[in-house]
């Protein structure tokens, strides 16, 4: 596929879930929905945990690092595709078996088209697409989050934890 | 100096932000990206701070270097601040403090909520955290220069 297309589908994706939740985001993160089967025992956990940090790394942490740093003048065309290689691979795949189905497809596309990419000016085209497209998903999966399980794992006081370890020998009990 | 307001529109609430001494560049190239929309979330980890995750600056690109802004750790940060994280090209992350912070993370200071308005960021900034532990209510956050 040609670049040009493919950074303008991620840029008609990018000002559509501006105003709409992702799909990818609701149907793991709201409905609990896992088509991929992972999820190991059938817990949800593990995606949420694993699928949300493998799309902060995408986007918002390689991404963004691969764009700064090719940015500057001493970085080849060359080092911007070799690094992008090295380090998207691994979290596109984690953010794909967590149910991320379309940001995956997104950034497999991109780096099936920065195979034949010359430029570091047309890489950083498509390359600052998908930061912004992970940069988008990070910020809906932050809302969509139960943050709320929280509650149950309050961080104890200094005090707490002394009185834990006071009342430690009553477990054994 | 340059200002602008957040506002949220279904909180029916916003604040004024002023531009402060340092990194007047980096607050040139935010305003000159509004008016902007985004998703409006909350800090998790260090402490009461408002973030938007995604603030698309799609007329500007943020091309500065790092070695061109000053830093500040948001720990160390006045209530009111607001600083930006990891912008560039077209991306940028926003957090604004509305409360105390732990975070002794670097940010990119570009502007202060006024005074005034303290009181009203410290009310965005609960309804935001119910917003993310609790009744998950979509809130948008937008960004608009004024003169």
């Amino acid at each position: 596929m040609d670049w040009k297309t493919v950074k303008k589908t991620i840029d008609e994706e990018n000002a559509r879930i501006l105003k709409t939740p992702p799909e990818d985001v609701l149907r793991v993160f709201k409905y609990e929905i896992l088509e991929t089967e992972g999820g190991t025992g059938g817990l949800m956990l593990g995606p949420w945990f694993e699928g949300a940090t493998a799309s902060r790394y995408v986007g918002p942490y390689y991404v963004y690092n691969i764009v700064k740093l090719a940015g500057l003048p001493g970085y080849t065309a060359q080092q911007v595709k070799e690094m992008t290689f090295q380090l998207l691979p691994k979290a596109v795949g984690t953010a794909k078996l967590c149910g991320m189905a379309t940001y995956a497809e997104l950034a497999q596309k991109v780096l099936d088209c920065m195979k034949d990419l010359d430029t570091k000016e047309d890489m950083l085209k498509l390359l600052n697409a998908l930061y912004l497209y992970g940069s988008n998903m990070n910020a809906w999966i932050h809302h969509y989050m139960k943050w709320g399980i929280g509650q149950a794992f309050r961080i104890p006081t200094r005090e707490e934890l002394v009185d834990m370890g006071t009342r430690n020998v009553e477990s054994f009990v | 100096m340059k200002k602008f307001k957040m506002r949220w529109p279904a909180l029916k609430m916003e604040v004024m932000c002023d531009g402060i001494s340092e990194n007047q560049e980096a607050l040139d190239i935010l305003v000159d990206n509004m008016p902007v929309k985004a998703i409006q979330g909350h800090e998790m980890v260090g402490g009461w701070m408002l973030r938007a995750r995604a603030v698309h600056l799609q007329k500007v690109p943020f091309e500065l270097e790092a070695a061109q802004m000053k830093n500040e750790k948001m720990k160390d940060a006045p209530i009111g601040r607001v600083s930006l994280l990891f912008p560039q090209g077209g991306t940028t992350e926003l957090l604004v403090k509305y409360d105390a912070c732990v975070d002794d993370r670097d940010y990119i200071p570009v502007a202060q909520v006024a005074e005034k308005d303290l009181e009203v960021l410290k009310k965005v900034g609960r309804l935001q955290w119910q917003s993310a532990t609790r009744t998950k209510e979509i809130y948008h956050v937008e960004f608009m220069e004024v003169e």
